[in-house]
């Protein structure tokens, strides 16, 4: 046995294990709390040419590539953070209709408390609609050990399995015991027996959505080992899972009582429903610790006769944030003396652009050229990214950050519906993540709308991550329908500010569609010489 | 209710690019080497972007399971910026004390008076250090960090020479001086 020990980050830790499970493919797009599951993969595969670690242009794309693998009897890995997977949600729900071939595992990392990101949604929800399994970790060694259970149970049921992670858990680093070592599967391609699962026409459609159901009942006994049932001389119960575990094991090391409350764990979805029959008819109230949505709250509602479920639905435990040991404690009657008060009126440090950014003197142009134009507090739909920092002092120069590629279908709406001049503001990135077919009716709407793209080469808000695409969106955006004469390439430098307002309130004031490229590379990957890097392995 | 014997929570904080993550991983492997449980907290993501920045770390005799440190058990809260110390306060145990740099970054407009934070200070244990002084003593501008962290190890259960066997490895990547420079940062810390 190959053991050894590493301290690695939970997200690290995935990576680890599908390298040393065999995994062939790896796709993502970066997206906090996922990322390092990517990096870490991307710097192991680099050193064994069989395997290919390949950022995708966005979360679909992933997913789709990830099948491709799949397809051809290879393991694959596919990572994203929650958002992510709306995005990837077609080809997420229709995996689960094919079926997959080589183990496929799609990573999500949610991000409850939202530490960086617009929601909190709960990635469970969705792998219950796709009658998609879900795996879920407690420690960071079952970062490790569950994900080649994972792949087992994916090829031999021929189903994809959500993985999930959630911030605090691919954030934590710690110990890992690396134990296995297994070489990369190969089935072959997809045999021609099983031909017509992968053509969801609706003929076969029917039939692949038959096995599919039979698959999620039969599978329920292939995880039931990963969910157990303590019943204990308490009446009080707990349904646990992923950080609710572990959050709730913390107290307990503190607390002896709570070593005799009856206990119900789950690290694999979908659960035996007759387990929380067992508990809810062993105990007179049992509370549920999840993150982030009730979900097993909800279920164990639905199927207890005789114990009242508490959890965040019936707001014993508040609705939105993340768990911590002191709220379980104070949920349970455990309560310790907080000390010292949280002080409350401290002012906000926000993130802040970066000294030397680009996007400073883009937005400055935008703000002088509407201030001379007369239109002042004019609304600029913006998007995600470092940028969406422009919606804050002292710029304030974009009022909207709602999904990726939002600001382009947004300006065009707005356009529709009477507002002149519409501007939308997005990265280069996140352009070519989701804004890319909107362009499409942008380009040819007859409008005075203008599209200004942030183009730093990079994804730079998740570490600079190199652009998929990048240096080729002008001759893309003539190719969607862009007139040369309205693309627009200018320099965010604080010496050409004076220029760009000039150039800026010319476009603004003409009403047919532009587009207008600030382009200046990130200075952080300047700083790390991200793209000299990748010029030197080319040429080496 | 007390909190076990023996289990170590503290959290550091900061503003991005200070090294805060560093001052962790430092403690933590120590922490490691000295045969204790390990487990540490971190924020990836916007708050890199010179804005607020922690983690947690813990070690102990018995497994720690939760990454987040217990509200009202801290023993420390290591600062390098007066402002992000007052930030955690509800972590800290009623014996807990702040070691805080006195040498504020205002990055963003609205950063309250000196006045305001010493106010906010009188009601806590807070160890308030003039950093600047001390840095110019050595000679090295990066050393706040080090310097801090070795004030912290005062009260740590670690031995001298494993601190320095991770400063060392964490730093001999950038060349000697600098471990030898972090090293004297922290010797100077930890005599204060």
């Amino acid at each position: 046995m190959n053991e050894k020990q590493v301290l690695a980050l939970g997200a690290e830790a995935v990576a680890m294990a599908a390298f040393d499970c065999g995994v062939q493919a790896l796709y993502g797009y970066p997206g906090t709390p996922s990322t390092e599951v990517f990096e870490k993969g991307e710097e192991l595969f680099s050193e064994d040419s069989n395997r290919k670690a390949i950022w995708a242009p966005n979360e679909k794309v992933a997913l789709e590539m990830g099948l491709g693998s799949s397809y051809l009897g290879k393991r694959a890995m596919v990572t994203m953070k929650h958002v992510g997977l709306n995005v990837a949600m077609d080809p997420f729900v229709n995996a689960a209709m094919t079926g997959v071939h080589g183990g496929l595992i799609v990573l999500v990392a949610d991000d409850p408390g939202m530490h960086s990101s617009q929601n909190e949604q709960d990635s469970r929800f969705l792998a219950d609609f796709a009658n998609v399994p879900c795996f879920e970790p407690t420690t960071i060694q079952e970062c490790y050990d569950l994900l080649p259970r994972a792949f087992e149970i994916s090829e031999k049921m021929q189903l994809p399995i959500l993985f999930r992670l959630v911030t605090r858990l691919s954030h934590a680093r710690g110990v890992l015991n690396r134990h296995i070592s297994l070489p990369l599967t190969n089935k072959g391609i997809v045999p021609d027996s099983d031909l017509n699962n992968w053509i969801l026409i609706p003929a076969y459609a029917r039939k692949q959505y038959e096995k599919l159901r039979t698959k999620m009942d039969k599978i329920v006994s292939q995880i039931g080992d990963l969910n157990f049932l303590s019943l204990k001389s308490e009446k009080i119960g707990v349904i646990l899972a992923g950080q609710g575990k572990a959050n709730l094991d913390q107290v307990a090391s503190e607390v002896p009582e709570l070593q005799n409350y009856s206990q119900l764990v789950v690290k694999a979805y979908p659960l035996d429903e007759g387990l929380i029959k067992k508990l809810s008819a062993h105990c007179d109230k049992i509370y549920v610790f999840e993150e982030s949505y009730p979900y097993l709250e909800d279920k164990a509602r639905l199927l207890s006769q005789k114990a009242k479920i508490h959890g965040r639905r019936d707001h014993t435990i508040p609705f939105a944030g993340e768990l911590n040991p002191l709220v379980i404690r104070q949920t349970l009657g455990f309560e310790i003396p907080v000390p010292f008060e949280n002080i409350d009126d401290l002012p906000i440090r926000p993130p802040r652009f970066c000294d030397g950014c680009g996007h400073m003197d883009a937005y400055q142009s935008l703000n002088q050229a509407l201030e001379k134009l007369g239109l002042k507090g004019h609304r600029v739909f913006g998007d995600v990214g470092c940028y969406t920092m422009g919606s804050q002092s002292p710029f304030f120069s974009i009022h909207t950050c709602v999904e990726m590629g939002a600001s382009v279908g947004m300006t065009l709406g707005a356009a529709n519906s009477g507002y002149s001049p519409a501007i939308g503001v997005i990265g280069d990135s996140t352009f070519i993540h989701s804004g890319l077919t909107s362009l499409v009716p942008f380009a040819r709407s007859k409008k005075n709308v203008n599209l200004l793209i942030m183009d730093n080469r990079v994804v730079a808000m998740t570490g600079q991550q190199v652009s998929t695409g990048h240096d080729e969106l002008e001759s893309m955006l003539i190719g969607l329908g862009m007139k040369k004469e309205n693309i627009h390439v200018l320099s965010p430098l604080p010496s050409q500010t004076a220029k760009n307002t000039e150039i800026l309130m010319e476009v603004l004031k003409k009403d047919e569609p532009s587009v207008v490229l600030f382009r200046r590379e990130c200075v952080r990957s300047l700083q790390r010489g991200v793209f000299k890097k990748q010029k030197d392995e080319a040429q080496a | 209710m007390t909190t076990p014997t023996q289990h170590y929570s503290i959290i550091f904080a900061g503003v991005g690019g200070q090294g805060v993550l560093s001052l962790a991983q430092l403690t933590l492997e120590a922490a490691r080497r000295e045969g204790y449980y390990i487990l540490q907290s971190e924020i990836h993501g916007m708050s890199q972007r010179g804005g607020m920045v922690n983690s947690h770390v813990q070690f102990s005799k018995t497994p720690v399971s939760s990454p987040i440190i217990t509200q009202g058990t801290a023993q420390m809260i290591v600062a390098t910026e007066p402002l992000e110390s007052l930030r955690y306060v509800s972590y800290l145990n009623a014996q807990g004390v702040i070691i805080s740099t006195k040498s504020q970054l205002k990055n963003f407009a609205g950063y309250p008076e000196l006045d305001f934070l010493m106010k906010k200070m009188e009601k806590l244990p807070t160890r308030l250090i003039d950093t600047d002084p001390l840095l110019q003593q050595i000679g090295f501008k990066q050393g706040l960090g080090t310097i801090l962290l070795g004030i912290a190890s005062q009260r740590l259960p670690i031995q001298k020479s494993t601190w320095q066997t991770v400063i060392t490895d964490l730093f001999l990547p950038k060349g000697q001086s600098v471990v030898d420079k972090n090293w004297k940062a922290f010797e100077l810390g930890s005599s204060l």
